[in-house]
């Protein structure tokens, strides 16, 4: 019944420097050129950070590294840091990234279905960050105009003050949009049609399902807003009024357009990052998935439920009220789902046999600062307290602590726990621990005290709190030491960056399974050669059972014969 | 610089080939894009009686027309995929170049459309719903375009026997471009 | 999502099909008959025909295409299925933005696109048997060149005014303008417009000092004053947003800080931003001419809306 695919590609062709890491068809090559463009795209996004929040400590005053922040400037941060965040640093790394490395391995395949188009993805990703780094250095800088670009501050040259920068900004956004969409599609083919033989629907393991699922989500969601983003080039360009007013158009368009695929957007960043996390947790509590048809569903019912939210983001926009009514149940009851998915992953954990290595402690703190963030959520979701906390940082503590976790905790995460596939070699424990908790400590030491000040008032977006003597000036000690604990957390990326870079050469060899895992991924070589396995595997059970009751080992991998 | 098919391409475990999957989720993605495009307009157009004067302008011979060609052509695919499945090339590739030549009438009568339009003064700053118009057939006519050169790729394939299962997937693309246009004309041509 | 245990030869579907080229060319035909009912149709002008013909046929066909062409009727079911869920996802999106989009007025608000007035401009246009485009450009156009020789329409000094000749200083606008500059100016010209406002900490070069007679880049006339917050300088953005009211108070309240009152407008200072002193608002510019009895209808519509649309539902 199973068929043996031996399939040499062994080195029949010497491959050129430029083929191997220019431009690559390779999927785990692409991955790692997703992973460092994604990684860079990230450190900078954290800089900005680090510059506009100097600003709001000390209004005025030099930012040491950057120079003096002015109005204009401290939006294009804002606005920079939002967009970088989210297209270029969480999207590339948990969709692109580990998606391009791990599907086809964890299937037993040797490549994507489509490697030329995976190649043009990448291509077309890195001119989106080519045109957006561009933007920067546009006259009149880097569009201001919120990563959420309302018109008509985003359509109208005259407000935003960067007709360049606006433009480009767009323009660099709808082409990564195109690259994620054609990267998508390569995912969902592989997984629907180049599985191992034997590996049936629920034999797949969780991180593939969520990352699949995420590309459907940004597939079904970003149609609208790529129409959208057409017609904002053509206000901004051609001075047309798609979304003017008194031409006949409509700002409050734009705003549906972008949240109909804003929302699904946190679910497509969510969930493969959940989906890491499941896998860590089941490897290191050696037990199987509390509930693996729970969790497939509720990922499912989640995917569904998402895109009947999306008006939350503009309950005081002046929608139809009775919208946001709708919008508010349908809100609320997607926390459920997702509330269902971290309890499953608690249970998984209960009686397990847990190892603390890095990977665990970032998943663990996944689960309980997530939690946290969905939960904050529940205020904002309910139309009548959003229209106090509406724009206020209340909002920007509650979508960190649900970001974070996902971009930097769970990424971090799945680096850790897949580094020695990757590199052939483990990265160093105690580096990796220390960076663990400079990273998670002075994470909620920035967004707990941003929580009370939201509360209190804290408007967001603005440059300079002095301007508005009747704000809680008595709460500026908080955001001096959200400030602080942000340059802490970046500081604590360094034995990060060093760990990575160093154990590539000088870690301890890492062999094909060192953590023991049972997925396929862990059969082929560290790192896996061109073509991943010399001999495909055949798949005959499903990938959680861990601890099974009278074998000896505690793992029993997907390809070992019965 | 030989690029080497993996064996993945070649697995298919839902039945469907790859090749087909990969088509049918470029089109569900399209129907969103065309679709949240049209929804907005439709929305606008519902609101602002007075574009119906304005679309009683837009030039409803040629756009039946088009609509003629583009349904030719989509017959033409099919032929050129009925040939492909009993390996007949010859056939294919010359019904895949009819399909292409439907593309380039439709591409001709639409600059001759436009350039009188235009020369009018019924560009696309005219009001909102010539940028409609305008840009929902822009945008259909660039994907026109593309599936036009993608198809000729296709074609010289198959004159040299490769990848004939290639016939099918740019059938199935080419199709939903007609069935855009199907709803296009209605929408824009047709006044109230 | 089904899977199979073997790799079985893909396309089942079209290898079944024993249609042939004859099938293909009838379903073509039909499409064809469809296509001229469709325009025929509308052509009878009632209104339910249209949409049936026009629109139901296109559904009809779409779907023809579909199951034949595209041989979706004999494809496995999962194909539809995702097709369909993106086409219901588009009918969420439409029913969840239309209630918005639709409207033209809220409790507070009027969508300032006027329905009324294209709609007669262009049947009036279409009376008099032009293309329409005349004046259909003339009510719905904007002037939309960036030069600065043409004030753009926002720095248009005219334009729906409470107050008659507001380029004329007066106690109630000298008031306003004092709030207003609280608000808006204040932070980085400061309290006084001494230009220290604490925004100003961070700007080189420093913001205007209205307090003194120097300085001044573009003059400190009421109209140069007026050009300057309707077009931004430097590092000071355009503050067209606000209304001309708005700006007019501000312009003469910023003239009261320092000794400014000797510097005069002449007629051709205000010909220069838009403005025709011999107007009561002012005049427009003459982009904007419509048709006598449509500004007879508009002057009707006006005043019985008074300030706010709720009170002509009255």
């Amino acid at each position: 019944m199973s068929q043996d695919h031996t399939h040499n590609h062994g080195d029949h062709h010497q491959q050129t420097f430029l083929e191997k890491y220019i431009f690559p068809v390779d999927h785990k090559r692409i991955a790692a050129q997703y992973l460092t463009t994604g990684m860079f795209m990230g450190l900078l996004g954290g800089f900005f950070a680090y510059v506009f929040r100097s600003q709001q400590a000390h209004p005025g005053h030099e930012v040491p590294l950057y120079g003096l922040v002015n109005a204009n400037q401290y939006n294009a941060l804002t606005t920079s840091h939002g967009t970088l965040m989210i297209f270029w640093f969480a999207m590339p790394v948990l969709v692109a990234a580990f998606g391009n490395f791990l599907i086809p391995l964890m299937i037993g395949a040797d490549d994507m279905v489509f490697p030329r188009i995976n190649r043009l993805s990448y291509q077309i990703f890195f001119l989106s960050t080519v045109i957006l780094i561009a933007s920067f250095f546009a006259p009149g800088g880097a569009f201001g105009g919120g990563w959420t670009a309302y018109p008509p501050l985003s359509s109208t040259a005259q407000f935003s003050t960067t007709p360049w920068g606006s433009t480009m900004w767009i323009v660099a956004v709808g082409l990564e949009f195109v690259a994620f969409l054609l990267g998508g599609i390569n995912f969902i083919v592989t997984l629907m049609n180049a599985r191992a033989p034997g590996m049936r629907m629920y034999d797949i393991p969780i991180v593939l399902w969520t990352i699949v699922i995420a590309s459907i989500l940004f597939m079904a969601s970003v149609g609208p807003l790529l129409a959208g983003a057409i017609m904002l080039i053509f206000d901004q360009t051609m001075h047309i009024g798609f979304y003017d007013p008194q031409k006949g158009g409509d700002p409050v368009l734009w705003q549906h357009l972008f949240w109909f695929f804003g929302h699904p957007e946190v679910y497509v960043v969510l969930l493969p990052a959940m989906g890491i996390v499941a896998e860590i947790i089941t490897v290191f509590s050696r037990k199987k998935l509390f509930g693996y048809r729970t969790v497939l569903f509720t990922m499912f019912g989640t995917g569904v439920l998402s895109f009947v939210v999306w008006a939350h983001h503009q309950f005081i926009a002046g929608i139809d009220p009775r919208m946001s009514n709708l919008f508010t149940v349908t809100t609320i009851l997607i926390s459920i789902p997702v509330t269902e998915m971290c309890f499953v992953y608690i249970a998984t954990l209960y009686k397990g046999s847990i190892e603390l290595t890095t990977a665990m402690l970032f998943a663990l703190s996944f689960l309980a600062a997530f939690l946290m963030g969905g939960v904050t959520g529940i205020f904002l979701g309910a139309s009548g307290a959003d229209t106090y906390l509406h724009d206020t940082y209340f909002v920007i503590a509650h979508f960190h602590y649900t970001f974070v976790p996902i971009a930097i905790l769970a990424g971090l995460a799945g680096m850790y726990f897949w580094y020695p596939k990757m590199y052939g070699r483990m990265m160093n424990e105690t580096l990796g621990k220390i960076h663990f908790w400079g990273t998670f400590i002075p994470f909620n030491c920035i967004f707990i005290p941003l929580f009370y000040t939201g509360a209190a008032g804290d408007q967001r977006r603005v440059y300079n709190y002095e301007n508005f003597p009747h704000t809680a000036t008595d709460l500026h000690y908080l955001r001096q030491f959200a400030t602080a604990s942000v340059i802490v957390m970046l500081l604590f990326q360094i034995p990060f960056l060093y760990n990575y870079f160093v154990s590539m050469f000088k870690g301890k060899i890492a062999g094909k399974n060192p953590w023991q895992s049972n997925t396929l991924e862990w059969v082929a070589e560290s790192p896996p050669p061109h073509g991943n396995f010399s001999e495909f595997p055949n798949v005959y059970r499903p990938p959680y059972e861990y601890s099974v009751p009278g074998r000896d080992k505690d793992f029993w991998p997907q390809n070992e014969p019965t | 610089m030989s690029f080497q098919r993996p064996m993945a391409t070649e697995r298919s475990a839902t039945g469907i080939s790859t090749c087909k999957l990969g088509v049918y989720w470029v089109i569900g993605s399209e129907i969103v894009i065309f679709g949240g495009l049209l929804a907005a307009y439709v929305m606008f157009r519902l609101a602002h009686g007075s574009w119906a004067h304005e679309s009683a302008h837009t030039n409803v011979v040629a756009g039946g027309t088009n609509t003629l060609v583009l349904l030719t052509s989509s017959l033409f695919a099919v032929l050129a995929h009925q040939a492909a499945e009993r390996k007949d090339t010859e056939s294919a590739f010359k019904f895949l170049w009819c399909t292409i030549g439907g593309a380039l009438t439709f591409l001709l009568i639409k600059s001759f459309e436009w350039g009188g339009e235009i020369h009018h003064g019924l560009t696309i700053h005219k009001s909102l719903f010539w940028a409609f118009y305008y840009t929902a057939a822009g945008i259909h006519a660039a994907h026109v375009i593309c599936g036009a050169i993608i198809m000729a790729i296709i074609a010289a394939d198959v004159k040299k026997h490769k990848d004939l299962q290639r016939v099918e997937a740019i059938g199935l693309y080419w199709h939903f471009v007609d069935i855009v246009w199907i709803f296009l004309f209605p929408l824009l041509y047709i006044a109230k | 999502m089904e899977s199979k245990d073997s790799h079985n030869q893909p396309d089942g579907g079209s290898h079944h099909e024993s249609h042939g080229t004859s099938h293909y060319i009838k379903i073509w035909a039909i499409l064809t008959v469809l296509l001229g009912l469709s325009i025929c149709g509308p052509m009878v002008g009632i209104r339910w025909l249209t949409l049936v013909t026009a629109f139901g046929i296109a559904i009809v066909k779409a779907l023809m295409v579909a199951r034949e062409f595209m041989h979706l009727k004999i494809e496995k079911r999962i194909v539809s299925y995702v097709l369909l869920s993106m086409l219901i996802l588009v009918s969420i999106f439409f029913f969840g933005v239309a209630p918005d989009v639709m409207k033209g007025e809220g409790q507070q608000w009027v969508k300032k696109y006027d329905e009324a007035a294209a709609e007669a401009a262009e049947e009036a246009a279409s009376e008099h048997g032009e293309g329409g485009e005349a004046a259909a450009v003339a009510t719905n156009a904007e002037p939309t060149s960036d030069s600065v020789a043409e004030p753009a329409p926002a720095a248009q000094a005219s334009g729906r005014s409470k107050f008659s000749k507001p380029w004329v200083a007066t106690p109630e606008l000298v008031a306003n303008g004092k709030q207003v500059f609280q608000v808006n100016c204040q932070t980085c010209h400061g309290p006084e417009g001494k230009g220290n406002g604490p925004a100003s900490t961070a700007l080189n070069p420093k913001p205007r000092n209205f307090t003194a007679a120097t300085g001044w880049k573009q003059g400190r006339k009421p109209s140069q004053i007026f050009h300057t917050i309707s077009t931004g300088l430097g590092g000071m953005p355009s503050f067209a947003s606000l209304s001309t009211d708005d700006r007019w108070s501000v312009v003469h309240y910023v003239r009261t800080l320092g000794p400014h009152a000797g510097e005069k407008d002449t007629v051709a200072d205000l010909k220069k931003i838009g403005i025709d002193p011999s107007k009561d608002n002012g005049g427009g510019s003459a982009d904007q001419v419509i048709p006598i009895d449509l500004a007879i209808d508009r002057l009707a519509l006006e005043s019985a809306q008074g300030d706010s649309p709720k009170k002509a539902k009255k």
